[in-house]
């Protein structure tokens, strides 16, 4: 005979007729009074083939129990633990009732249907590794498929969840620390949104702190008013003294606070009197660095579950990933280990989709490289512009540093933007072909750039589009509404953004258009930036187009940057060993063929 | 039981899986109408018995599955199911150990099954269910219950839901 169950869940357990019965301590779900029984069957293993006559007994099979709350099947004494705690039911039960959603909009689609059919997509809930005891993880293996749980009546959904999307609010749902790393566009909001509404309404939880850029609060408003109409939400904002009350005495059920209103408020964030039963982090690359004040007032903040929400998890080393790992799950992973241990560490904390791998439906991105030579003016600048400025840094000797090689870059980037004498642009003049197309079909775009300064010169040269401007020196309070005439005003071809003001958190799918003025630092910033327009809901297919200079210091950039990009995505999905994605002070030398003080250094290879 | 009677309370899916190298191992999962969960039973893996292999001839995987493990399975439950649906026809002669109706869930239509369905049988929402329910009030009755049911879940669901548990515990064990 095989070992039994029973044997793993109680090595003490009494193989005669006396019944065991112990109760699940199921964390989460405190409140269920569940109970197991063990009760080992009448045949001895040793018995089993040496006498025939001992095989003809009726039972011969091992049974391992499991017995769940519900109405009239529990003996009283754990009814009376259930009335006590409070929550008593299955989770569907709890989903049909309680919170009452608000009235959805007359036009918008139901999303829910009565009963799930034999050829539905079925999600299971699967417990998270950190769950050990049998009756424990059973529990979430054996309730209904979570479309069946969320179809209930009074939980609507503006728009039907994909399938990918039920296995994320799964993974959410069922735990205290978890990282959803879902790239950018396949709706970790919605998924998130949709767990907290769900552990809201099952009475796991109470009260929610949702920390984001300042930019996003009002965007995580609207999805909030999207798909959980229910749920009561506040930003908090005002004076210091508005805050305080805010912290300390709005109750609604989700609080929303900027990450730099965190660091303002630290005293009254890190006071412990002050618990949320669950903290969540959107951009949490906020916190990648341990060491710096954000993630340090992150911290303290007093939370029994902790989930961080990002589409880079790894913006420039593997060290990101463990500051990350600091908020959702502190101590699991620290700095210095390696990559194959941090990343079987992490395993059962992540989870990570990209688009080719969840839509395959998905309307396809078209990235194309638009390699355009410089204007006569722009490469007499540049030339110019490089080699004194090479001359230069050789001169300097052991005074170089590497602000001195990045302020060269940055000017060379500027003048393959614009000619800085004449204002010409090779890049301009092919942005207006190309937004000539983009109008003429009736379509948007977007076009980013890492200065406002161009920005403004682009949009000088292209208000035939009536362009709309979108950055940092933009105040808050006019974005929104600038994205609003983006949307709905069909004369308004082109939004002129910033890398930093537009590349996280927005939804821009209606547009079919992104150009890349100038390239970041950093692919998985562009990536964002990208994704602003290439995300569910895209319409059709998106096309990016990458400017570029050839023959120039972009070119070198570009191809560096492109070699990391495919290091990335080799991190988050096989074993490889993890890299620095941004360039690095060797990298950033390299670009000129410098020496360092200790040195001559030279660029990577590709396939470096 | 009649027509008229009041439809199940607790539905009962028991099967039984094939465990790679151990053996089968049987599954009852008592569910709510709506498909919650009331109680579940597993077996350890049994593995096959040359002699009785041999004696039993051909009604041996009958014996196995019906007579020892899902017997066993039956026993333990402590809701008692009104109606117990297998994937399993060697399970169907529950019926008459338990004394509690048993319908079985065809995987795929077939002819033969086409030819119960217009007696013994029924179809629901593109699901085919059997029975050998002799009483014609009873299979009513019976396909009243599965009707139900397939308002909340389609009758196949529960058997994913044991097949993982079963698996879950399976893993853990080894």
């Amino acid at each position: 005979m095989n070992s039994t169950y029973e044997d793993l869940e109680n090595p003490e357990a009494d193989h005669g007729n006396a019944v065991r019965t112990s109760s699940i301590d199921l964390r989460m779900l405190t409140a269920l009074a569940d109970e197991i029984r063990f009760q080992p069957t009448c045949i001895e293993p040793a018995a089993a083939v040496a006498v025939v006559s001992a095989s003809f007994r009726k039972r011969q099979s091992k049974v391992s129990s499991y017995f769940f709350s519900d109405v009239g099947v529990e003996p009283a004494a754990s009814k009376s633990a259930v009335a006590t705690s409070g929550s008593v039911d299955f989770l569907a039960n709890k989903f049909n009732s309680g919170l009452q959603p608000a009235a959805l909009p007359e036009n918008r689609p139901r999303a829910n249907k009565t009963a799930i059919t034999k050829d539905d997509h079925r999600t299971h809930l699967k417990p998270p590794r950190e769950v050990i005891k049998m009756g424990d993880r059973l529990f979430y293996m054996l309730q209904p498929p979570l479309e069946s749980l969320l179809a209930g009546s009074t939980m609507e959904f503006p728009f039907p969840p994909f399938d990918f999307q039920y296995e994320g609010v799964g993974f959410l749902f069922t735990r205290y620390s978890a990282i959803l790393a879902d790239e950018m566009g396949l709706g970790k909001t919605m998924q998130a949104i949709t767990s907290i509404r769900m552990l809201l309404r099952t009475g796991h939880v109470k009260n929610v702190l949702l920390v984001c850029p300042k930019p996003l609060v009002t965007n995580w408003q609207r999805e909030f008013k999207t798909w959980a109409p229910e749920i009561t939400v506040a930003a908090i904002s005002g004076n210091k003294t508005q805050r305080a009350w805010h912290w300390k005495h709005n109750r609604s059920m989700v609080k929303i606070a900027n990450y730099e209103l965190m660091i303002r408020d630290e005293a009254i964030v890190a006071d412990q009197e002050l618990e949320y039963d669950l903290c969540v982090l959107d951009e949490a690359q906020r916190v990648k660095n341990k060491s710096n004040s954000t993630s340090k007032v992150i911290q303290k903040i007093n939370r029994k579950r902790s989930w961080a929400l990002t589409g880079t998890p790894i913006e420039n080393s593997i060290e990101d990933l463990v500051g990350i790992c600091e908020f959702a799950s502190p101590g699991l992973v620290s700095t210095g280990m390696s990559a194959r241990t941090i990343k079987s560490s992490v395993n059962d904390l992540i989870l990570r989709r990209t688009k080719d791998l969840v839509l395959k439906d998905m309307p396809p991105r078209l990235m194309r490289d638009a390699e355009l030579d410089l204007s006569q003016e722009q490469a007499d600048s540049y030339f110019a512009a490089e080699n004194d400025g090479v001359i230069r840094l050789n001169g300097m000797g052991e005074d170089i540093s590497i602000n001195h090689v990045f302020e060269l870059v940055l000017r060379l980037k500027q003048i393959c933007n614009f000619d800085p004498a004449t204002q010409t642009s090779t890049k301009v003049d092919r942005l207006k072909a190309d937004l000539e197309e983009v109008a003429a079909s009736g379509q948007k775009a977007i076009v980013f750039s890492q200065w406002v300064g161009a920005i403004e010169k682009i949009s000088e040269s292209v208000q035939r589009y009536n362009p709309l401007q979108y950055h940092g020196r933009i105040p808050s309070k006019q974005r929104d509404p600038i994205l609003d005439e983006f949307k709905n005003n069909p004369d308004r071809t082109v939004l002129l953004m910033s890398y930093g003001a537009g590349s996280v958190g927005l939804n821009l799918q209606f547009c079919r258009y992104v150009f890349l003025f100038d390239r970041w630092w950093n692919p998985a910033v562009e990536d964002q930036a990208i994704n602003r327009a290439h995300r569910i809901g895209a319409t059709g297919s998106v096309t990016i187009t990458r400017m570029m200079m050839a023959g120039t210091i972009e070119q070198r950039i570009h191809e560096i940057l492109e070699a990391k990009r495919e290091l990335f995505n080799e991190i988050l999905s096989k074993d490889a060993q993890p890299t620095n994605r941004g360039l690095s002070r060797e990298e950033i030398f390299g670009l000129f063929n410098l020496s360092t003080p200790q040195g001559k250094i030279k660029a990577p290879s590709k396939a470096a | 039981m009649s027509a008229a009677e009041a439809q199940p309370a607790k539905y009962g899916f028991i099967t039984v899986v094939d465990v790679p190298d151990l053996g089968h191992a049987g599954g009852l999962l008592v569910l709510s109408p709506e498909g919650r969960p009331i109680e579940f039973h597993c077996t350890a893996p049994v593995a096959e018995n040359k002699t009785q292999k041999i004696l039993y001839g051909q009604t041996y995987q009958g014996f196995l599955f019906c007579d020892q493990i899902g017997s066993a399975l039956v026993e333990k439950s402590r809701s008692k199911p009104e109606l117990l649906v297998t994937d399993r026809s060697e399970l169907m002669p529950l019926g008459k150990l338990s004394s509690t109706p048993v319908v079985k869930l065809c995987q795929q239509i077939e002819a033969s099954v086409q030819e119960a369905v217009s007696t013994t049988g029924f179809e629901i929402n593109g699901e085919t269910v059997e029975t050998d329910i002799s009483d014609l009030q009873q299979i009513q009755w019976a396909k009243d219950a599965c009707r139900a049911f397939a308002q909340s879940l389609p009758l196949i669901e529960p058997f994913e839901r044991i097949k993982l548990a079963i698996d879950e515990a399976g893993a853990v064990s080894r």
